[in-house]
C-alpha cells in the first residue's frame, strides 16, 4: 500500500513539473480498429483550455514495425481537434499514437500523459476479407509537374509541390486523387482541384524526397505520376550562388562577316566584351567594342565605357557615353567623354555635368590644284581666262573636332514633382583641322607651290581667279539653355511635362567676332561698345555675321541688339488617366532658328496643339484611340506663307481573349495641308493654271507693273486607311497563324494636277508550329501598287518569303532557311517644264508630260539564306548565316547589277 | 484603279470568309457555354512573392494577399505594391516575374496541347515573361500595344509617359501598336517603344551589358522574394524551451 501511495505521490510531482495547470487535459477515446487502406481520422478535445492558447497540437503515430514515429498536425474545428492519419503503404497489424499539444504558457499536454512515446495507444487494423493485393490499373492522365523539377534541388525555405492535370474535368474524381511524399499520405494537407494539386509544406527535412500522385478507388490504385527531388538548405544554396557571383561577370561576342552589296565589299571582323560586378555598395561595369571598320575618316566605330555607381548618390560613366537631359537640349546622342549624376538631400538635389567629345576631328583631304583655261573670241580678240580651282579627294571632307559640355541642376526626387535648370555649349575647335580658304596663306604653301612662278604672279594679282570647293566645312559654336519640370498628381494619373529652351547657333567662327572692318565692307557702322561687348562674351558664344538669328537689327543705319523670336522653343504636355481613359493634351512650339547641335532629331518652325484620347472598352478587349491635331509652321514670318497641317484621326482594334476569334484592327486618318495661297498667273491660259510652275500677284501700277511671285500654292487632302485581320487555326497538329493586312494612302492635290499620289499595299502572313515536331515555319507575301505624280510614275512591288526553322537537341541546336522572291516593276513617264512658247519669259511656264519618254524596268531578286545557331556547355552560343541573292535586272539601257552575297559567323561566351 | 478594285475584292472575299468561320466557332462556344459547368481552370499560381502582392478574382472587389500556390483564374488582377514582387508561374511553366508598382490582369484558357492560349494585360509597372516550349500561345496588352509571344523571354513596361517598351532577351515577339496596326518583329537585345496613342514604333537595339543588367535585377529581385528566418527562443522559468520562427523579407534598397 505504502509502495502505491509512493507511486500516486511521484505522479503527482511529476505532473507537477510539466504541466503547470492540472485541470487542462487531453480528451480523447481510442477507436478500437481501423480498416486497413485508409487514412485514419483521430479527433480528440483539450479540455480547459481554449483554440488561442494552444500553440500547436499534434498527433504522432507509428504503423507495426517502423521504429520512428511521424508527425501530423492537427487541425481544430470549433472544440475538437483532428488529424488524419494517412493509410498506410505496407501491410501492418496495427497503428501506434499519442497525442501532443503545447500550450501558449509554456506547458505541454499528452495523452497517454507519462511517457507517451512509450505508452501509446495501440490500435488493430482491421484486415477484411476484403482486402487483398492492391489492383494497380493503367490510366493515361496527362499532367506536367510544375515544382519541383524532377532531379532539381528544392530550398527549405522555398517548398512548393505543384502538378496540373489536364485530363480530369469533374470535381467528383478529386475525391479519390491522392498524394503520398515518401509514402506518407498528405492529400490532407494538400490543396487538390480536377485540374492543379499543389502542397506547399511548412517544413521539410534536407534529403531525398519522392511525390505519388494517384487515384485510391478502394482496392484499385491508378497511378498518375511520380518523381523524386531533393531538399536543400538555404545556406548551401546561397553558397553555391556565392560561388556564382563572382567579382566581375560578363559576356563577349566576336563576329565576322564577308559581305558584297552591289559590287561593294563590306567584310568586317568585330569583338566586343562587356564587365560587370559589384563589391558592396558599389556596381561597376566596363565594356568595349573594336571593329576592323575602325577608321580615322569617320566618327569612332571602336567603343569603350566604363561606369561606376554608388547606390544612388553617385553614377559616373565615361567613355563612349550616351547622356540625356532637357529632350530638346541633349537626348541619347553619343559623347565619347564623362557623364556623372550625382544626388543629395534624399534626392531631392540633383546635379548632373556632361563632358567630352561629339565630333573627332577628321582632317581635310584635298586634290592638287585645278587649272582651267577658257579662251573668248570677241570679234578677232582673244580672252583668255584662267581659274586655279581646289577639289576634295572622295570623301576628303573634313570633320572639325567638336566638344560639348553640358549640365543640370535638378530639385525634387521626381516623385511628385522637378524642376531642372540645364545648360549646353557646344563648340568646334577652329584648329583641329586645316581649311584652305586662300591659296597665299603661309600654311598652305604646298599647294600654292604646285603652281608656276607665272601662274602665282597671275593669281597674285587676281585672288578671284581661285575658286575653293563650297563644302569646305566651318567650325560653328552653339549655346543652349533651358527649364524642364515635371509632376506627378494623384498616384501618377495626372502627369504634366513642360520643356523649355533658348538656343544661339554660329555656323561659322572662322572669322572671330564682328568687326568694324566687316561692318564697313557690309556698309553700317556699329558702335565700338557693341563691339567691345562682342569681344568680351566671345568666349562664351561668338557673335558675328553667321549667328543663324543674328541678334541685332538695324534702324537708320545703326546697329541695336534684340531678341529674336525663332531661337525659343517649348513643349507641354498634360495627362490625364481616369475612368480607363488617357488623355493627353500636347501643346508645342519650336522656332525656326532653335538649334541644339547636341540634339538633330528636332523638328522645327513648327507650333500647335494634339489632342489624343484612348480607352478600352468590353473588358479590356477593344481598343479605341482618337486624335486630333493642328500644327502650322513659319513662326518667324521668315516664309511668303504659312502652312497649316491638320491630322484626324480614329482607330480601333479588337483582342478578343479567345485565340479563335479573329483579332481586327481598322484606323482612318484624315490629313489636310493648306497654306491659303490659291493659284494665280495672269499669264498663262486658265486651263494651265493648275499646271503652272510659279504663281504670280500682278498689279498694274501706271506706267509700271508690279509681278510679285507667290509661294505654291498647297492644298492636299489626304486619306489613309488600314485594316487588318488575324486568327489563329489548329489544322493536322499544326497551329497556324494567319494575318491579313490592307493599308491605302490616297493623296488629292487640289491645286496641282500632277500632285496626287496612291499607295496600295495587301499583304498575307502565315506563320505555322508543327506540334509534334520541333518545326516552324513562315510564309509572308506583299504586293504594293503605288502611283505618284497624279499617275505618271507607277510602281508594282510583289514579295514572297518562305522559310522555317527547325530544332534539334532539346532545342540547342536550331538551324533555320528562307527563300524570298521580290519583283519590282516601274512604269514612269517624265513630267518637263514647258515654255510655252516664250522662252525668253519664265513666269508662263508649265509642267507638262514627255511624251514618248514613258520607261519600264524590272528588277527580280532571287535571295536563298541559310543559319545555323548552337548552344552548349549553357554559356556558349556558335551561329553561322549565310545569304545569297541573285539580281536581274530587265529594262532599256539597263545596267547589269552584280549579286549580294554575306556569310556570317559569331561566337558568343557569357561568363 | 480596276486592279485596286479587283484585288480589294479578293481580299474582302477572304476576310469574309474569315469572320464567317469566327461566328461558326463562336456560336459553337456558346453551345458549349449551355452545357453543365465546369469548375474553372486555374491558369497559374503564386510561385514566389515578396509583399505586398494582392490579387482580386473577378468577381470581388476585396483584394486578397497573396500566398504562395495561391491559384489565379481567368481575369484576375494581380498587383504589387512599393515593395512588392511576385512570380507567376503558368501552368505551361513559363514564368511571369511583376515587379513593384505593377498591375496585371491575366486571361486566357488551356488549349488542347495542354499549354494556355492567354493574354496578360499590363495596367502599369513591369512584367518579365519567360515562355516555355511551343504548347502556349501568349500575348501581353497595353493600353497601347500588343506583343504575340512565341517561346522568348521579354519584358513589358509602362514607362511614365503612358509609353509601352518591350525588351526581348531572346526569341521573337511581334509587336503591333493598337492605333496604327503597324507590325514589327523584335529579336535578341531589340526593343521597341510604342508611344502612349499607339501610332508610332520605335526600335533600338540594347547592349549586352543592358540585357545583363536586366535579367540581373530580375535575379536579385527572385532571390529577394525568399523570406529570411528569425528564429527565438522562449525559455520559462521552469525551464522550458520553445522556438518561434518568424519570417520577414529585407526591404530592397531602390534601384
Amino acid at each position: 500500500m505504502s509502495r502505491h501511495l509512493f507511486k500516486l505521490m511521484l505522479l503527482i510531482l511529476s505532473l507537477a513539473g510539466t504541466t503547470p495547470v492540472l485541470a487542462q487535459r487531453i480528451v480523447h477515446t481510442p477507436p478500437l480498429s481501423v480498416p486497413s487502406g485508409v487514412p485514419v481520422s483521430i479527433e480528440y478535445q483539450i479540455a480547459g483550455a481554449t483554440t488561442e492558447s494552444i500553440v500547436e497540437t499534434a498527433v504522432f503515430y507509428r504503423f507495426q514495425g517502423d521504429v520512428a514515429y511521424r508527425r501530423i498536425r492537427a487541425a481544430s474545428t470549433g472544440s475538437i481537434f483532428s488529424a488524419s492519419i494517412p493509410a498506410m503503404s505496407q501491410n501492418a497489424g496495427y497503428i501506434e499514437y499519442y497525442l501532443v499539444a503545447e500550450l501558449l504558457g509554456g506547458g505541454t499536454l499528452n495523452l497517454p500523459t507519462i511517457n507517451p512515446s512509450e505508452n501509446p495507444f495501440q490500435v488493430n487494423i482491421l484486415q477484411t476479407e476484403q482486402d487483398g493485393p492492391l489492383i494497380t490499373e493503367v490510366a493515361q492522365i496527362e499532367f506536367r509537374v510544375m515544382s519541383p523539377m524532377p532531379g532539381t534541388p528544392m530550398i527549405e525555405d522555398d517548398l512548393l509541390i505543384a502538378i496540373a492535370l489536364f485530363s480530369l474535368d469533374s470535381l467528383a474524381v478529386t475525391d479519390s486523387l491522392r498524394m503520398t511524399l515518401n509514402g506518407v499520405d498528405v492529400t490532407d494537407e494538400a490543396d487538390i482541384g480536377p485540374y492543379l494539386v499543389t502542397y506547399a509544406p511548412e517544413t521539410l527535412d534536407q534529403g531525398t524526397y519522392k511525390v505519388d500522385l494517384f487515384f485510391r478507388n478502394g482496392r484499385v490504385i491508378t497511378p498518375i505520376t511520380n518523381w523524386t527531388f531533393t531538399v536543400v538548405s538555404a545556406q548551401s544554396q546561397f553558397g553555391q550562388a556565392q560561388q556564382r557571383r563572382r567579382p566581375v561577370n560578363g559576356d563577349v561576342e566576336l563576329t565576322t562577316r564577308m559581305q558584297s552589296t552591289a559590287g561593294t565589299s563590306y567584310d568586317f571582323v568585330r569583338g566586343a566584351a562587356n564587365l560587370r560586378g559589384t563589391a558592396g555598395w558599389l556596381r561597376y561595369s566596363a565594356n568595349g567594342l573594336m571593329t576592323s571598320q575602325e577608321e580615322a575618316r569617320l566618327q569612332p566605330q571602336n567603343r569603350f565605357g566604363v561606369q561606376l555607381a554608388a547606390k544612388h548618390y553617385l553614377n559616373l560613366e565615361a567613355g563612349h557615353v550616351h547622356p540625356n537631359m532637357n529632350p530638346l537640349l541633349l537626348a541619347g546622342r553619343r559623347v565619347y567623354g564623362v557623364n556623372a549624376n550625382m544626388t543629395a538631400l534624399y534626392r531631392l538635389l540633383n546635379v548632373q555635368v556632361v563632358y567630352g567629345e561629339l565630333n573627332r576631328k577628321v582632317p581635310t583631304l584635298y586634290r592638287d590644284i585645278a587649272i582651267k583655261i577658257d579662251s573668248t573670241d570677241f570679234g578677232g580678240t582673244v580672252v583668255t581666262d584662267t581659274t586655279y580651282s581646289l577639289f576634295f579627294q572622295p570623301g576628303g571632307t573634313g570633320t572639325y573636332s567638336r566638344t560639348l559640355l553640358a549640365s543640370r541642376l535638378s530639385f525634387g526626387s521626381g516623385r511628385f514633382a522637378q524642376f531642372g535648370i540645364n545648360a549646353l555649349k557646344v563648340k568646334d575647335d577652329i584648329r583641329s583641322i586645316a581649311v584652305v580658304d586662300s591659296l597665299f596663306d603661309v600654311d598652305n604653301a604646298p599647294f600654292l607651290n604646285q603652281l608656276s612662278a607665272q601662274q602665282r604672279a597671275s593669281l597674285l594679282a587676281n585672288p578671284l581667279a581661285y575658286q575653293v570647293d563650297l563644302s569646305n566645312p566651318t567650325p560653328q559654336d552653339n549655346i543652349v539653355a533651358g527649364v524642364d519640370f515635371k509632376a506627378n498628381l494623384f498616384g501618377g494619373r495626372v502627369q504634366l511635362a513642360s520643356d523649355g529652351a533658348v538656343s544661339a547657333l554660329n555656323t561659322n567662327i572662322a572669322p572671330g567676332p564682328l568687326s568694324q572692318k566687316y561692318a564697313d565692307d557690309l556698309g553700317f557702322e556699329i558702335d565700338s561698345d557693341i563691339l567691345n561687348r562682342l569681344e568680351s562674351i566671345s568666349w562664351l558664344f561668338v557673335i558675328n555675321e553667321n549667328v543663324s538669328a543674328l541678334p541685332i537689327r538695324f534702324r537708320n543705319d545703326q546697329a541695336e541688339f534684340f531678341v529674336p523670336k525663332g531661337i525659343f522653343a517649348y513643349q507641354n504636355r498634360l495627362s490625364l488617366n481616369f475612368f480607363k481613359h488617357s488623355l493627353s493634351v500636347q501643346q508645342r512650339w519650336i522656332g525656326p532658328d532653335y538649334i541644339s547641335l547636341a540634339n538633330n532629331g528636332i523638328r522645327r518652325d513648327v507650333a500647335g496643339y494634339t489632342i489624343a484620347d484612348r480607352f478600352r472598352l468590353f473588358k479590356n478587349t477593344v481598343y479605341v484611340n482618337v486624335q486630333a491635331e493642328k500644327l502650322w509652321d513659319n513662326l518667324a514670318q521668315q516664309l511668303s506663307a504659312r502652312t497649316y497641317t491638320t491630322n484626324y484621326g480614329v482607330s480601333t482594334s479588337w483582342y478578343p481573349v479567345n485565340f479563335k476569334l479573329p483579332r481586327v484592327t481598322f484606323s482612318v486618318r484624315r490629313q489636310f495641308r493648306d497654306n491659303n495661297i490659291n493659284p494665280r498667273n495672269g499669264l498663262i491660259a486658265p486651263g494651265l493654271l493648275d499646271v503652272a510652275v510659279r504663281h504670280l500677284d500682278i498689279q498694274s501700277l501706271s506706267p509700271d507693273t508690279l509681278v510679285t511671285t507667290l509661294a505654291t500654292p498647297r492644298l492636299n487632302k489626304t486619306w489613309q486607311v488600314n485594316t487588318g485581320l488575324s486568327r489563329q487555326f489548329d489544322v493536322f497538329d499544326m497551329v497556324h497563324d494567319v494575318t491579313l493586312n490592307m493599308s491605302t494612302i490616297s493623296t488629292k492635290d487640289e491645286h496641282f494636277r500632277y500632285g496626287d499620289f496612291n499607295t496600295r499595299t495587301y499583304s498575307m502572313g502565315v506563320q505555322t508550329d508543327v506540334i509534334r515536331l520541333p518545326l516552324s515555319t513562315n510564309l509572308n507575301m506583299g504586293y504594293t501598287q503605288a502611283d505618284a505624280q497624279s499617275g505618271f510614275n507607277e510602281l508594282n512591288l510583289l514579295a514572297v518569303v518562305f522559310g522555317g526553322s527547325y530544332f534539334l537537341f532539346e532545342d540547342a541546336l536550331m538551324l533555320t532557311a528562307e527563300a524570298s522572291v521580290i519583283r519590282s516593276a516601274s512604269i514612269t513617264t517624265q513630267i518637263d517644264v514647258q515654255d510655252n512658247g516664250t522662252p525668253s519669259n519664265a513666269f508662263d511656264d508649265f509642267y507638262a508630260p514627255v511624251l514618248d519618254s514613258e520607261e519600264e524596268s524590272q528588277t527580280i531578286n532571287y535571295i536563298g539564306s541559310f543559319g545555323a545557331e548552337y548552344r552548349f556547355l549553357e554559356r556558349h552560343v556558335i551561329s553561322a548565316t549565310a545569304s545569297y541573292t541573285s539580281v536581274q535586272t530587265r529594262a532599256v539601257n539597263a545596267v547589269s547589277l552584280p549579286n549580294d552575297y554575306y556569310l556570317q559567323v559569331r561566337y558568343q561566351f557569357q561568363f | 484603279m480596276k486592279t485596286f478594285f479587283t484585288t480589294g475584292g479578293v481580299f474582302a472575299i477572304l476576310l469574309f470568309f474569315l469572320s464567317l468561320g469566327s461566328i461558326e466557332r463562336g456560336e459553337r462556344s456558346a453551345t458549349i457555354e449551355d452545357q453543365p459547368r465546369t469548375p474553372p481552370r486555374p491558369l497559374a499560381i503564386v510561385r514566389r512573392f515578396r509583399p505586398m502582392v494582392q490579387i482580386r478574382d473577378t468577381g470581388n472587389v476585396e483584394w486578397v494577399e497573396a500566398k504562395v500556390a495561391f491559384q489565379l483564374f481567368d481575369k484576375d488582377t494581380l498587383r504589387t505594391e512599393r515593395e512588392g514582387y511576385a512570380v507567376l508561374q503558368l501552368i505551361d511553366n513559363s514564368l511571369a516575374r511583376v515587379r513593384p508598382n505593377s498591375v496585371l490582369v491575366i486571361r486566357g484558357e488551356p488549349n488542347a496541347r495542354n499549354g494556355l492560349n492567354s493574354r496578360i494585360q499590363v495596367e502599369s509597372g513591369e512584367v518579365n515573361l519567360r515562355v516555355e516550349g511551343r504548347v502556349s500561345q501568349y500575348e501581353v496588352s497595353t493600353p497601347s500595344a500588343v506583343a504575340a509571344v512565341k517561346g522568348t523571354e521579354f519584358t513589358t513596361r509602362i514607362l511614365e509617359d503612358g509609353s509601352s517598351e518591350f525588351t526581348v532577351f531572346s526569341g521573337v515577339v511581334e509587336v503591333k501598336a493598337n492605333a496604327s496596326g503597324r507590325t514589327q518583329n523584335l529579336t535578341r537585345r531589340r526593343r521597341a517603344v510604342v508611344d502612349p496613342a499607339g501610332n508610332d514604333i520605335v526600335t533600338n537595339t540594347m547592349s549586352n551589358q543592358e540585357v545583363r543588367r536586366t535579367q540581373n535585377e530580375y535575379t536579385q529581385l527572385d532571390t529577394s522574394a525568399k523570406p529570411k528566418v528569425i528564429r527565438i527562443r522562449f525559455v520559462n522559468a521552469s525551464g522550458q524551451v520553445q522556438d518561434i520562427e518568424i519570417q520577414y523579407f529585407e526591404k530592397q534598397p531602390e534601384p
